[in-house]
């Protein structure tokens, strides 16, 4: 890990002080976790806007290689090279703390490694009162609205509507499912 | 004047000369036309030949026989539309002028019939889209580029959609980390339960 790109940044990083690098530590953990953006205002003082963009670019490598290979908190020491102490103290202590959650994002980024993940869902009963066919109908129908989004990004919605017996239907074979993965997350 | 098995609304002009038609042949013959509209619209086919027969005698033409099994149908269908008992539906065929004999051998087929109607017209109902069949895989990822050691399960669902109109069946397939999918079973079982909560 130690390459030229690294090594050009220590310079940068030890421009801050390392309460500011933990600060910008934090924030880097947080947005790789929530997919957010981060804004350079906060560390203008410290560094200019290349600069920011240097440091984040590091910072995120940082986390996804440590977390994504386990590496042990001595070997984080050594391979942060040339940074001085007071600041490898930072970076592995902010390793530590967004360790889970990081992992936990690298786990969904993983499962995301697919050609259509389900982004998100949203579901609503309706009922429908009346029909061409019968005046009548009082037929309860459930609404699944799936998020997808695919391989390019691109997102896509699919709206099913089932009835009572496709609901039953549908929940049966999932607990099928759901037996299956407790098995393997218990073994 | 309004019927109820025409949902409230007044009785449409040509029922009521096609009713004045059917009163002009006997009541068994009436009542047999009426046994194989109600096979028709139960999903069996219906027996053109025995119509065929059953009209010729009153000099029926094809027009008329077209014609009165529309009226028949119509009656039918819009009886078990508005839930219209057997009873009803006899004297208000009476009020526009069909003889007693037809009426009550006619709706006694239909009482018979009545419930299987329904039940097929609440099927054919307009839906959006059905879940024709649902597939799932269980898969348990070892590692990957963005993670060294995963091990944890993934889910692959594919959800066989038929298209209400078109009756074409789509695969939607997905996949799901276990967080997910467990959130997903979960959040079907609570809107199982509201809807079996709906008291009707």
């Amino acid at each position: 890990m130690v390459d030229i790109k690294w090594e050009a940044a220590v310079a940068t990083l030890q421009k801050a002080s390392p309460s500011d690098l933990e600060a910008a530590c934090h924030i880097v953990a947080e947005s790789i976790c929530q997919d957010g953006t981060i804004s350079a205002d906060k560390f203008s003082s410290i560094w200019s806007i290349e600069e920011w963009w240097q440091v984040r670019e590091v910072l995120t490598d940082i986390f996804k290689t440590f977390v994504g290979q386990s590496v042990s908190k001595e070997q984080i020491s050594e391979q942060l090279g040339s940074l001085k102490d007071e600041y490898k103290k930072v970076i592995n202590d902010a390793v530590a703390i967004h360790n889970p959650s990081l992992r936990q994002k690298l786990v969904q980024n993983t499962a995301a490694l697919s050609k259509t993940i389900l982004s998100d869902f949203d579901w609503k009963l309706k009922l429908a009162l009346s029909s061409d066919k019968l005046a009548t109908l009082q037929e309860p129908l459930l609404q699944l609205d799936f998020n997808m989004r695919d391989a390019n990004g691109e997102r896509k919605e699919v709206f099913i509507e089932l009835n009572k017996t496709e609901l039953s239907k549908l929940i049966t074979s999932l607990e099928g499912c759901s037996k299956a993965v407790q098995q393997l997350t218990t073994s | 004047m309004r019927f109820r098995f025409c949902g409230d609304l007044d009785c449409p002009d040509w029922v009521l000369a096609e009713i004045n038609i059917l009163s002009k042949i006997t009541s068994v013959k009436a009542k047999l036309l009426g046994v194989q509209v109600l096979k028709n619209m139960l999903g069996d086919s219906m027996d053109y030949e025995k119509v065929h027969k059953l009209t010729s005698d009153a000099k029926f033409e094809t027009g008329d026989i077209k014609a009165s099994i529309a009226a028949l149908t119509f009656i039918m269908s819009s009886a078990a539309k508005y839930d219209v008992d057997a009873e009803t539906l006899s004297n208000e065929l009476q009020q526009l002028g069909l003889p007693k004999e037809h009426t009550t051998s006619l709706c006694k087929s239909y009482s018979d019939a009545q419930t299987k109607l329904q039940e097929n017209f609440r099927e054919s109902s307009l839906r959006v889209s059905m879940l024709d069949s649902v597939q799932w895989r269980v898969d348990y990822i070892l590692s990957s580029s963005e993670l060294q050691h995963v091990n944890e399960p993934s889910v692959q669902l594919k959800l066989n959609v038929k298209d209400g109109s078109s009756q074409e069946v789509n695969p939607v397939a997905v996949t799901l980390t276990s967080d997910k999918f467990r959130v997903l079973l979960y959040e079907l079982k609570q809107a199982q339960t509201a809807m079996e909560n709906l008291e009707l």
